[in-house]
């Protein structure tokens, strides 16, 4: 095994490790299978921690398991600040918004975005691993590309909450 | 204009299911 090699071991059992710890949060929280909503981090947590994984484990893979790392921290986000904003803690000071909130967990949940930039960035530097980076800030693979898609996949889910609620 | 782009003409069926998936989303969880 080389280096680079056990390095990327190392960092996709981070993403394992963090994964089992967010869904055994949640196990610990409410049952997993209580209701539809319940099921949300139990799936979303069993993606991240076999699929997600497993892709990066192969070269070939790195890309989707890199896009879909990001999907499953941005629905985490989505719906954790949704709980937040549906249970706001009383009274609302800046203090209670930021530690009685869902607001510690986004932060951890986001050492996974954080984790996989660092697994795909090693398997796509691989070649040049000196090499300047390059390329638009708002383009996939870069961090404005989860910025924008954070922002307008949260616009689709505020609209599919209020038009049409089920 | 290419760099005005929004979406690469390879990925539309991706953002599809992505809007899908994220307002059936919306649209099921209620706290």
């Amino acid at each position: 095994m080389t280096n680079r090699q056990h390095i990327k071991l190392m960092l996709i059992l981070a993403l394992a490790v963090c994964s089992a710890g967010g869904l055994l949060l949640h196990a610990g929280l409410h049952p997993m299978t209580a209701s539809r909503t319940s099921l949300v981090p139990a799936l979303s947590g069993f993606v991240s921690l076999c699929i997600v994984t497993a892709l990066f484990y192969t070269p070939r893979g790195a890309a989707w398991a890199y896009l879909l790392n990001g999907m499953t921290v941005i629905v985490g986000t989505i719906t954790m600040v949704h709980y937040s904003l549906a249970d706001l803690p009383s009274p609302l000071t800046p203090k209670a918004l930021l530690l009685q909130s869902t607001f510690p967990s986004i932060v951890l949940l986001w050492t996974k975005y954080f984790i996989g930039t660092a697994i795909f960035d090693l398997e796509r530097t691989a070649g040049a691993p000196d090499a300047r980076r390059t390329g638009r800030f708002f383009r996939f693979p870069n961090h404005g590309f989860w910025l924008v898609h954070l922002f307008a996949l949260s616009a689709v889910y505020a609209a599919g909450h209020f038009l049409w609620r089920r | 204009m290419k760099h005005f782009m929004l979406f690469k003409p390879g990925w539309w069926w991706l953002h599809i299911i992505a809007v899908l998936f994220f307002f059936w989303l919306g649209s099921v969880i209620h706290f």
